[in-house]
């Protein structure tokens, strides 16, 4: 009981520190406060999602410049660490709430007792998902390849060895999968593991259920604030969290893979550049949206790239769909876009530079060296891979829909139903960055040194899974930018 | 939309204040009974059966009462309810129906409406196929932490992290050559250290259940003495399961590997595995020295 109080005050410390760092990054500038632009005021599910979510992240940091500075991992470290957390977030959390008591008119709120009605029962399914989803994981141990053999084994190895520096983990031959994998999910287990004293590999997996909640209430809230229809954003937010590959299929958040996190912060990712080219694209918007969209968006591309080395393909995927988008729309505000643009990929840089600085040391032992396999000989001798991949992804993204999910279909649809929308600037963004992820899949299994049924076979359901949220905003964008 | 509430409320009242009645009063043993019966008659099936059911009552029991609650509160609250799932129906009707520039836009409205039913009835099915899961789950996961249960592991990997945890100390270091991929071993040893020197035919491949695909290893002979020296372990081991490495006259050369498996499995145990445990020299094992003295192969410790 003592250890689910732990983790319990544990995970509110995290939430604590990111709930001041996402009031920090969502305040309003003075100038929108003054004007009380509706666009620039970001509502409590924002607030609380992008706590959630960037708050496992910046723990992840302090742990790694902790460790890379060569100072120890404790008990005493960790508790210090969550008492702050806990005061900070209480404290960013009261002063929300004398700011909101000061405000007189509050758009965001709905317009009549339907709306209010059905966003209350919305809420009340949100919660039971996310009860249950928190429930499922706690009571199944890790279990899986990945979540043992690559970030359960780390953790435990960080914890007892009160350092990321270990002589182990830095040995070519000691036993783990990747060693150059990242390390934001072993470094928050470890976290829970210190506050433990103890290593229990069933309550480390808190984290993955609360990322599930963070997502969706992020993707809640920047619907709500970007569209103001807050009957669909709901909709569209409680069809995220019902998506059967994310939960409860068990390589999603109910597991401790590294999959149902990715898919978490990339979907974050997507949804700030979404925000900010919807915003770019009203005539109306405020600057602040503009300002703090790409810095956000950087800040959670740098944790994506931080929890799996798939989020540097997305990095470079996003980049490339942002530059397209631009040269076709925003031709005349070139300037201002490229300023937007390297405010995201500084952000992303600053987050990752730490990392990248340790993981120079370690070894490469079962690494896949993608990068350095991209050749004209490489990918030439996998085309015969080409059209294997091809047939496999259609298969499960459309013919195994009742498995793992409508959102293709659904993709697929809103396309149909809406295709001048899907031609927008921001939806655009969505649609590109969705084809280059899928190719950039295709193009692993014709470089990996892997034959390609077991390489995709294996890992296209969890690569998909990462890609659901973007598809899911592709979708909620069809239908919301329509009506506006 | 009134009598429709009213149907449905007593539906579930008519489900769950008998159905808690009748769970309450039968005992647990009563409905393990009733699912053993039923399995197959291997001792598996029958142990998952008798712990499923077991899962099955207690979940019901908590259940049931909620739902018969929520019922009595769906009554007493009548008017506020029926209110309530109005306002809801409304607002999901106004959010579903599609405009066009002029009039509804039919078919959009069709098509959005279609799709949210078809993704919430798909939703409804994963979570009560979840909910079955974790069911199934239950005989070998109860709330036990992963160490404890050592899940989807072989039972062979699962023999020998027992044998090695009875073994060798807490924070040794063994080199282990092997024709297995070890990454479970090493997570369930550790803070024992497991180095392996990894052939490089079998880095990217992926091992099969039941040693479908042999795994090219090193020999313990292979290994030079600088290698050795570099790793300094304090024990040993060499584990081969796949054919092309298995040496059957050498199965019973462990004596403390026999005799563990003898204690667990009774006198009888008769190997069919490779699984030889050697203490290195403790007087120069963390000299990283010349003067280290490395076992001969074939010698029992």
């Amino acid at each position: 009981m003592i250890q689910l109080l732990l983790i319990l005050l544990g995970s509110l410390g995290i939430w604590g520190i990111g709930l001041t760092l996402a009031q920090f990054v969502l305040r309003p500038s003075s100038k929108a406060s003054q004007t009380k632009s509706v666009p620039a005021k970001s509502d409590l599910a924002e607030l609380l999602g992008l706590g959630l979510v960037s708050g496992f992240g910046v723990n992840a940091l302090f742990y790694l410049i902790w460790g890379i500075a060569g100072l120890q991992y404790s008990r005493g470290l960790a508790l210090s660490w969550m008492s702050l957390g806990i005061v900070l977030g209480a404290a960013t959390l009261f002063v929300r709430y004398r700011s909101s008591q000061r405000e007189t008119a509050d758009a965001l709120k709905p317009t009549s007792a339907a709306e209010r009605d059905f966003r209350h029962l919305c809420l009340g399914i949100l919660l039971f998902l996310s009860v249950s989803t928190l429930f499922q994981t706690l009571i199944t141990p890790q279990r899986f390849w990945d979540e043992r053999a690559i970030f359960g084994l780390k953790s435990i190895v960080i914890f007892q060895e009160a350092t990321i520096q270990s002589d182990a983990l830095l040995d070519p031959d000691f036993v783990q999968y990747h060693p150059k994998y990242p390390l934001l999910i072993p470094l928050n287990q470890a976290h829970f593991y210190l506050l433990m004293g103890e290593v229990n590999d069933r309550w480390s997996k808190v984290l993955f259920p609360l990322l599930y909640l963070g997502m969706v209430l992020t993707f809640l809230g920047v619907l709500l604030r970007s569209t103001q229809q807050v009957v669909r954003s709901w909709l569209f937010a409680l069809m995220l969290a019902t998506v059967p590959a994310m939960v409860p299929w068990e390589y999603g958040f109910i597991s401790g893979q590294a999959d149902g996190p990715i898919a978490c912060f990339h979907t974050v990712t997507l949804l700030y550049l979404w925000s900010f080219l919807y915003a770019k694209s009203l005539a109306s918007s405020e600057s602040s949206v503009l300002a703090r969209s790409p810095f956000i968006a950087g800040l959670s591309a740098g944790m994506t790239i931080f929890t799996k080395d798939e989020g540097i393909a997305f990095f470079l995927i996003d980049l490339i769909a942002i530059v397209i988008v631009t040269a076709l729309y925003f031709r005349n505000q070139l300037i201002a876009l490229l300023i937007s643009l390297l405010q995201f990929g500084f952000m992303t840089v600053i987050v990752v530079a730490p990392w990248f600085s340790h993981r120079s040391q370690l070894p490469s032992t079962t690494e896949m060296t993608y990068f350095n396999r991209m050749q004209i000989t490489t990918l030439t001798e996998g085309v015969s891979a080409l059209s294997w991949a091809i047939k496999h992804l259609f298969q499960v993204m459309f013919l195994e829909a009742g498995k793992w999910g409508l959102q293709w279909w659904a993709l697929m649809l809103s396309l149909c139903a809406f295709p001048k929308t899907a031609i927008k600037p921001h939806q655009l963004f969505l649609l590109l960055n969705i084809l280059g992820a899928l190719a950039a899949l295709i193009i692993a299994g014709m470089i990996a040194p892997t034959p390609v049924q077991e390489h995709i076979g294996g890992a296209s359901l969890r690569f998909l899974l990462q890609i659901s949220g973007g598809a899911m905003l592709f979708i909620a964008g069809q239908w919301m930018c329509e009506q506006d | 939309m009134s009598s429709l509430v009213r149907l449905i409320l007593i539906l579930l009242a008519i489900v769950s204040i008998p159905g808690l009645v009748f769970l309450c009063l039968m005992p647990i043993e009563f409905f393990q009974s009733w699912l053993i019966e039923r399995a197959s008659p291997d001792k598996y099936s029958q142990f998952a059966a008798h712990e499923q059911a077991f899962a099955a009552v207690v979940f019901l029991r908590i259940l049931l009462p909620v739902i018969a609650i929520l019922t009595i509160t769906g009554f007493c609250f009548y008017d506020r309810l029926v209110s309530f799932l109005t306002h809801c129906w409304s607002a999901l009707s106004a959010l579903t129906l599609i405009k066009g520039k002029e009039k509804r836009d039919t078919s959009r409205t069709l098509l959005y409406r279609l799709l949210l039913i078809c993704w919430f009835s798909l939703g409804l099915f994963h979570f009560a196929e979840g909910v079955g899961r974790r069911l199934e789950d239950w005989p070998w996961y109860h709330f036990h932490s992963g160490p404890f249960i050592m899940p989807n592991i072989s039972d062979s990997n699962r023999e020998v992290i027992r044998f090695l945890k009875a073994s060798t100390p807490e924070n040794s270091r063994i080199l282990v050559l092997s024709d297995q991929k070890l990454f479970f071993l090493s997570y369930y040893l550790l803070p024992r250290k497991l180095f392996h020197p990894l052939h490089p035919e079998s880095e990217f491949v992926l091992p099969k259940e039941f040693q479908q695909r042999q795994l090219k290893a090193y020999r313990l002979a292979e290994l030079d003495e600088a290698y050795l020296t570099r790793i300094s372990p304090d024990y040993i081991l060499e584990y081969y399961e796949g054919s092309d490495y298995l040496e059957k006259e050498r199965f019973k050369e462990d004596p403390g590997w026999i005799q563990f498996q003898q204690s667990r499995h009774g006198p009888d145990f008769q190997p069919t595995y490779n699984v030889r445990l050697k203490k290195v020299n403790p007087d120069a094992k963390h000299a990283r020295s010349p003067q280290r003295v490395l076992p001969e192969q074939g010698v029992a410790p």
